[in-house]
């Protein structure tokens, strides 16, 4: 065979146990590199200023610098004693979880019958425009609901040419003009994590329950819901963390007064300057995320890459 | 061609599962062994070690003279086909079957290739195949590029790993002998890997049953089953009814066996001690039936030595042969098979009474200490299953 | 659609869909079509969804090409001066530069993290390879903001801020997570013994890898790439924070310019933006057969 007249190269046998699959391939030395080199990556770009962001947290912020290397309780002290800041926590998160619930509520119905389409085309079709439109950057998508919702925008100009109203409604920026603009841009998300969810039923399933006696409705809810419930967790959990990070949607649709965290931390690190205090509120923030990971990790037996497998943040 | 030696050929994975256990092979050249054995026996895990895909714990393997235990699998001199196939999914026929030209050392000419490749298409008698891509053929058809695949550069052994298990049962029948044809044609040695013993059996020179990484009899196809050295060889290849007891006596190859169905006596290779928990095993066309009013016996049941009486439970016509199972009045269920031909004037018929006897010669007497203890009696739903597919 | 079938629920298996169709037909032609409500109702809702997704982009669309400084709807003509505009103003084609080439750096490097990590955890034997799988899509589990301000803070402090290379390593860490998921899928899914075929054909380890692991995933890193690239290009927090108010990105330009004008230039640049998405989407979707089927 070939092989045979091949000059002689080093080939080291993997210490490995498992059998079927291909391992110890490459040899000790590649090994240090191709994992090394993402680690590395990750450590230095990721893991350090992750870390960094902890210590910053605690740094002193004397005025007119940026801050100061020391050691300070202050931040933490203002973020648990002023209570505005736990207010729009608890707007921030109220707000992304009417959002999660939004979307599912539009979205499931739309994603139950993408995946029961018979042709193969026009599914492709939507689902590319679907997932278009969710790579589209946020602030463009905002910009469309502004010019929709704005005093002489698309919807008053409208209203006003069929009388419904007689002054023009201002409703950007404002609550009604946030929140269709936060489930308007974390739709896509739902309904494609919600997809892929009913896609895997077996329609076969729902044609035994008819067959059994069972009308669409009762098959809907007996048979599709709970089998697609991971579906639905993972759509929501989904939604709602991304709604969490949400910068832009709230600092565009919304009032200042319907600022959420994000928006906070962005002003307080560039505007006022006071980067220790956005990293204790983006610290603060970082808890309340992983307690909902985990959470919903435990409770419900979501595995991360599946939340990251449908979609992920884009901005904020 | 070449000549496959395995020597005390051990591999352990982890620190304490033993995949297989110092085992002892010559493959001759040319010659066609069949690894055979339950799932997990070792066989698959031999196969890639020759291969060169399983690092070796221990021995040696060596193909003519030249040890190749430690070469990795790109330097040995072998053709695999895999129980996937394995074809390349992003290349033509052509490509795949040309692909161990390709990656060579050697410059192969673009006319040796194309050459090449027409020849080992026209062996499968897939001529003009070239073009297509794997996921547009069949099943037989991929099989068949597969071989082409790893016979292209005439390699010293063949290796195939469960080909024919993924195919339905009308194109493994036809796939066997094809396999043969080809087999025979080249003189190619051949390591096959099977779980099906009805493969084993019409295919091979020789035949290695397996079972926890460790051989329970070599030997030609015909020697393993109508001598077969242990109940789970009995059990493994063919059908066998099994009567468990203990040995009461007996002379000369022949011993007593006290059973359920009473003291039946059946031949033995080794010396049985009196008091030796065995299992006496008889083939399905080893015990003839007659039907209790009438005394036309069907079958060959030669000197019956052994007689116990039942009821038909159920006749289920397989082609040539008949097969009857019979449930004896001391509760065991029996397997019997008669050629079709021997029909006579009323055929036996479910819930009929019959007498069931056989031969001493044709029951062998074994002991039962190698096998584990339920793989004695309670195995017959298995090797329906196993037969039957 | 699903409520093509047979509406009271036949017995017909789903891959007697094409004959169920023209069944279903006759039968609601014989029933005068009321057993198919929910199915209109279904079909309506789905429509409104889609002009619910579709219609602030379509807008914007028409926006674009309205020949007046004020935005109008519906337009009062047809003219592209908007798109000359932006295209000819060197602020916007410096920021569009930009975007472009923060998006291509970014990309590479999310594809190299993720391909190397996704390979490592497949091939050796490496401990904890959830453990990997976790850090490795970690990332984009964390609110870009947060991230945003930890990289400002972390460049401040190694006194590099403010480059463009800055927005590339931010970008490229940021969005590796899709690479490393996708390339995961595609080595998971990847029969292995066709790379063992390989080697017993005689091809070494990296001939195997060149001829034949990487063409099978090759969808799977080229999708990789363009998802990267098509994130870094729309993002804005990350890349606001970590810019330093002198690196000027697309996204970044067109939030600037909302605070002062709806002028119709926007629309133009978001309708670039628009068709420059849907192409990059449209592309992985040819590759990768629909990644979401």
């Amino acid at each position: 065979m070939a092989g045979e007249t091949e000059t002689e190269t080093p080939y080291t046998r993997d210490r490995s146990e498992s059998s079927g699959r291909l391992r110890g391939w490459l040899n000790d030395r590649s090994e240090s590199i191709v994992l090394g080199y993402p680690l590395a990556m990750l450590a230095l770009f990721f893991a350090v200023p992750l870390f960094l962001l902890i210590a910053t947290s605690f740094y002193p912020k004397p005025s007119g610098e940026y801050y100061q290397v020391g050691f300070t309780l202050e931040h933490y002290r203002r973020l648990f004693t002023v209570p505005l800041y736990f207010r729009r926590l608890g707007f921030t998160v109220a707000l992304s979880m009417a959002t999660a619930f939004g979307c599912l509520a539009i979205g499931y119905p739309v994603a139950y019958t993408l995946a029961r389409m018979d042709s193969r085309l026009r599914r492709r079709v939507y689902i590319t425009t679907i997932v278009s439109t969710m790579w589209l950057t946020y602030i463009i998508r905002s910009y469309a609901w502004t010019v929709i919702l704005s005093k002489n925008g698309v919807l008053n100009e409208f209203l006003l040419t069929i009388g419904a109203i007689d002054t023009a409604l201002s409703l950007t920026p404002g609550i009604w003009a946030l929140a269709i603009g936060m489930t308007y841009v974390f739709l896509p998300f739902a309904i494609l994590t919600l997809y892929s969810s009913i896609n895997n039923i077996d329609p076969e399933l729902e044609e035994a329950s008819k067959n059994l006696g069972a009308d669409r409705f009762q098959t809907f809810r007996n048979v599709t819901v709970p089998l697609s419930k991971n579906g639905i967790y993972s759509a929501w959990m989904l939604v709602f963390i991304l709604a969490l990070g949400a910068y832009i949607v709230p600092r565009l649709l919304g009032k200042p007064a319907q600022w959420t965290l994000p928006v906070i931390i962005g002003n307080q690190s560039l505007n006022n300057l006071n980067v220790p205090f956005g990293a204790a509120l983006s610290i603060a923030m970082m808890v309340v995320v992983i307690v909902i990971l985990v959470a919903g990790y435990e409770l419900l037996g979501l595995g991360s890459e599946e939340m990251a497998g449908a979609g992920g943040g884009t901005d904020g | 061609m070449s000549r496959i030696e395995l020597d005390g050929l051990t591999k352990v994975y982890g620190s304490d599962v033993v995949a297989v256990d110092d085992i002892d092979l010559t493959v001759k050249d040319g010659e066609f062994v069949t690894l055979v054995g339950p799932s997990g026996c070792g066989k698959t895990t031999t196969l890639r070690c020759i291969a060169g895909f399983e690092t070796v714990t221990d021995g040696r393997i060596a193909m003519d003279d030249r040890e190749i235990t430690a070469e990795p699998p790109y330097r040995r001199d072998v053709g695999m086909v895999f129980q996937s196939f394995a074809l390349f999914p992003h290349m033509t026929v052509e490509e795949n079957v040309a692909y161990g030209m390709r990656v060579a050392d050697r410059d192969f000419s673009d006319t040796e290739v194309d050459d090449r490749v027409t020849e080992m298409l026209a062996m499968i008698e897939l001529p003009g195949i070239e073009e297509r891509m794997p996921s547009q053929l069949s099943g037989g058809q991929q099989q068949r590029v597969a071989l082409a695949r790893a016979l292209a550069l005439n390699p010293g052994a063949l290796l195939l790993d469960e080909p024919l298990a993924s195919l339905d049962e009308k194109l493994r029948k036809q796939m066997q002998a094809e396999l043969s044809r080809i087999q025979k044609d080249l003189g190619v040695t051949t390591v096959f890997v099977t779980h099906n013993q009805e493969e084993a059996m019409t295919m091979s020179d020789r035949i290695v049953v397996l079972n926890d990484g460790e051989f329970e009899q070599v030997g030609s196809p015909d020697t393993v089953y109508h001598e077969p050295e242990s109940i789970f060889v009995a059990d493994f290849i063919g059908k066998a009814n099994v009567f468990r007891g203990s040995v009461t006596g007996g002379e000369e190859g022949v011993v007593d066996v006290d059973t359920d169905t009473g003291v039946l006596k059946a031949t033995a290779d080794d010396r049985l001690d009196a008091g030796t928990d065995v299992g006496v095993v008889v083939r399905p066309e080893g015990i003839s039936l007659e039907r209790h009013e009438t005394e036309d016996a069907i079958g060959d049941g030669g000197t019956r030595a052994n007689v116990t009486a039942g009821e038909v439970n159920l006749v289920q016509m397989l082609g040539g042969t008949v097969e009857y199972r019979v449930y004896t009045d001391a509760g065991t269920e029996l397997i019997v098979t008669t050629q079709a031909g021997e029909q006579r004037a009323t055929p036996i018929e479910r819930g009929d009474r019959v007498r069931v006897s056989f031969a001493a010669e044709r029951a062998r007497a074994l002991s039962i200490e190698s096998i584990v203890e339920n793989r004695v009696v309670d195995v017959r739903p298995e090797i329906e299953a196993e037969t039957g597919s | 659609m699903g409520d093509d079938r047979l509406p009271d629920g036949g017995t017909v298996r789903g891959s007697d869909r094409e004959r169920e169709r023209t069944r279903g037909g006759l039968l609601r032609a014989l029933t005068g079509g009321t057993v198919d409500l929910p199915g209109s109702i279904a079909r309506l809702y789905l429509g409104a969804c889609l002009a619910f997704i579709v219609a602030p982009i379509a807008i914007i669309v028409a926006i674009s090409v309205t020949p007046e400084q004020f935005l109008t709807f519906p337009p009062n003509g047809f003219s592209l001066r908007w798109f000359d505009e932006v295209l000819s103003n060197a602020d916007w084609q410096l920021a569009l530069l930009n975007s472009l080439v923060i998006a291509a750096g970014a990309s590479v490097i999310a594809a190299s993290i993720g391909l190397s990590l996704a390979f490592a955890i497949d091939r050796y034997d490496v401990r904890y390879t959830s453990f990997l799988r976790g850090i490795g899509v970690l990332p984009i589990l964390i609110p870009p903001v947060i991230i945003g301000v930890a990289f400002m803070s972390y460049f401040f402090l190694i006194g590099i801020s403010g480059t463009l290379l800055n927005l590339v390593v931010a970008h490229g860490v940021f969005y590796s997570p899709f690479s490393l998921v996708l390339i995961s899928t595609g080595l998971d899914e990847m029969d292995r013994s066709v790379e063992e075929a390989a080697m017993n054909l005689g091809a070494t380890q990296w001939q195997t890898l060149r001829t034949v692991t990487f063409p099978i995933i090759r969808s799977n890193v080229f999708s990789g790439v363009l998802f990267a690239f098509i994130l870094s290009l729309n993002e804005y927090i990350i890349a606001f924070l970590v810019s330093g108010f002198t690196v000027t990105t697309v996204p970044i330009k067109i939030f600037s310019s909302l605070r002062y004008s709806y002028s119709p230039t926007i629309a133009a640049i978001s309708v670039l933006y628009i068709v420059l998405t849907t192409a990059v989407v449209a592309t992985v979707e040819y590759y990768t057969g629909g990644i979401w089927n």
